[in-house]
């Protein structure tokens, strides 16, 4: 007579080998929660995430340029786009990549907050198998691995216990084709293996849900109807964010490092109460901002913006630091010509980022709302409670303007949503 | 045109009429299954076994396999080796996997581990996606009641967990 066996029965490989399968981080989350054995096979340390990075994320640079801003525009300062002949300012440290890989890559429809879900691309576990372009969706993403820059460890070889979570099998190499094809396909995903003094499933979470954001934001229609005018990314807060920027800036000296950002800005004094508070806040970050503040730095100096970058340039931002209604913002420069700006958001605020006052103005079309609270509803998962970067790229008369929503997973290690408007 | 084998000369008449093979497989409760050596090989360790075992000793036998689930895997091996020669529709196919593995969870778990022993990778990926979709989109109280597991955490140990959830959407 079969003996009744459960789940819990199962070998540990093979337990970790389904949970390779579920892939889903809410899933695994909840999965971690049932009892303890679940819980250590979904610890920090099990090798299901390694193998998760492995398996389930493709990193592969994909061909083209990511958003045309490498091809087509110049990066100046005095609200010119330039001439195509101009040298390039700088060249954003993106990478478009297809990402997670481990399912169906399900974006929020217009239920408001993003509850029902509507398909808005293939599996990439199907495209997986093929190791080709396929219908996988092409997310838009910020990924940069600046560890070894950082002087942090290299990337860890294959363990023989990731491996074996992908294959099923400790010690027996996979000979299923489509498992074969996953290990194959991620070569150079083999980088998003976390060290092991870091959290590999908040990295393998930002990705899932960076992949998730990019394809609710890659509905063209979301961006073809800004008009460019009167806006920039912020829309109506613009001037509130280039005030506040502008504190922040002048307390830290950066215009002196390298004097454009006074240029650019109307600097606000001491003297003004807004500036004063903003300063204030500048100057007190919490500890999760800190985190934020390292990701920032490391983001600024993988984009090639020139020193003195300062930790202190993160502004304090929340919607009681700006004001009510508006962004909770506040961004920085490192003050060189040319380098990039970051904003720091959190989940709250950034809503009206894509679904607000402000993006009434860029998003005029009824048709159009769905889509962007399903980017919203995105976004906002994507960001959670903690604190997240928007890297900009440009303001004002720059065309594009985008940035990068980026998740703080570690000071030199970056998962981000690029968004990027165009102006029609 | 003519038949070929497998170092692409023509076959005669008796290489094309040559019996099959035929492979005996004794459950861990000592039943027998007499299979073709075709179907026997889909499992990895039957074929690893085979290459061990003298000339003419066709019996193999399995220690951790009981004659139940022996049959049910022995189905499926079938199933996928006349595949080789008449290829269905993947459709169809996705079909008859799905009903393949509409069984008891008992069943379902005991298919898994002797996909895992027998090493027949395929199947072990249809028995452990099984799984894996029964655990996607449930709550934890969920996954308890689906899979019949007891909650062994303190509230203490709980909270810590739901603590340590910077990493998970659900925060």
């Amino acid at each position: 007579m079969t003996l009744l066996v459960g789940l819990l029965d199962l070998p540990t490989e093979v337990l970790e080998h389904i949970l390779f399968l579920v892939a889903d981080p809410a899933a695994l989350y909840a999965a971690s929660r049932t009892c303890k054995r679940l819980a250590a096979a979904t610890a920090a340390s099990s090798p299901l995430w390694p193998a998760l990075l492995r398996g389930h994320v493709d990193l592969t640079r994909r061909p083209g340029p990511v958003t045309g801003w490498e091809r087509d525009f110049y990066c100046f300062w005095d609200d010119t786009n330039g001439e195509e002949t101009d040298p390039m300012a700088f060249a954003p440290p993106l990478a478009r990549v297809r990402g997670w890989t481990g399912g169906a890559v399900v974006a929020p429809g217009g239920g408001g907050d993003g509850g029902g879900p509507a398909a808005v691309a293939a599996t990439a576990a199907a495209g997986a198998d093929e190791g080709a372009d396929g219908a996988a969706p092409d997310g838009r993403f910020l990924y940069i691995d600046n560890r070894r820059a950082a002087g942090g460890p290299p990337t860890p070889p294959p363990t023989a216990d990731a491996d074996a979570a992908r294959s099923g099998v400790v010690g027996r190499e996979a000979k299923h084709p489509k498992t074969a094809a996953a290990g194959a396909s991620v070569a150079a995903a083999a980088a998003a293996a976390a060290p092991a003094e870091e959290d590999p499933r908040l990295l393998y979470a930002a990705l899932v849900a960076a992949t998730r954001a990019g394809a609710a934001a890659a509905d063209p229609r979301l961006v073809d109807g800004w008009d460019g005018a009167d806006a920039s990314v912020a829309g109506a807060a613009a001037a509130d964010l280039e005030a506040i920027a502008t504190a922040v800036a002048a307390e830290n000296r950066i215009e002196a490092a390298g004097g454009a950002a006074g240029a650019y800005h109307n600097p606000i004094t001491r003297d003004d109460p807004a500036g004063t508070a903003a300063i204030a806040a500048a100057k007190t970050p919490s500890a999760l901002e800190a985190d934020v503040v390292a990701a920032g730095v490391a983001l600024l100096t993988a984009a090639g913006a020139a020193p003195p970058i300062l930790p202190t340039v993160a502004a304090k931002g929340t919607a009681a630091d700006v004001r009510a209604g508006v962004l909770g913002c506040a961004f920085a420069a490192s003050g060189n010509p040319g380098d990039a700006t970051y904003m720091r958001f959190t989940g709250g605020p950034l809503e009206a980022f894509f679904v607000g006052d402000a993006a009434q103005q860029i998003l005029p079309a009824p048709d159009l709302l769905a889509p962007a609270q399903g980017v919203n509803g995105a976004v906002r998962r994507l960001l959670g409670g903690r604190p997240a970067l928007v890297f900009v790229f440009g303001v004002e008369a720059m065309s594009p303007v985008g940035g990068v929503v980026a998740v703080a997973w570690s000071p030199t290690l970056l998962v981000g949503l690029l968004v990027e408007f165009v102006q029609t | 045109m003519a038949a070929v084998n497998d170092d692409g000369m023509a076959m005669t008449t008796n290489e094309e009429a040559a019996p099959k093979r035929m492979i005996t497989i004794l459950s861990q409760d000592k039943e027998e299954f007499v299979v073709e050596k075709g179907v026997a090989t889909m499992a990895t360790l039957i074929e690893d076994l085979l290459a061990d075992v003298s000339d003419g000793e066709d019996k193999i036998p399995l220690q951790n396999v009981d004659a139940r689930i022996l049959a049910k895997v022995i189905e499926y091996m079938k199933y996928h080796f006349k595949l080789i020669e008449t290829p269905q529709p993947e459709d169809e196919v996705r079909r008859w996997d799905r009903e393949f593995v509409r069984v008891d969870k008992s069943t379902l778990f005991h298919l898994v581990l002797a996909a895992n022993y027998l090493n027949i990778q395929s199947l072990l990926d249809l028995t452990t996606q099984t799984v894996a979709e029964l655990i996607k989109g449930k709550t934890p109280e969920q996954i308890r009641t689906e899979f019949g597991i007891v909650n062994d955490f303190t509230p203490e140990e709980e909270e810590e967990i739901r603590r340590d959830n910077a990493w998970s959407e659900d925060r």
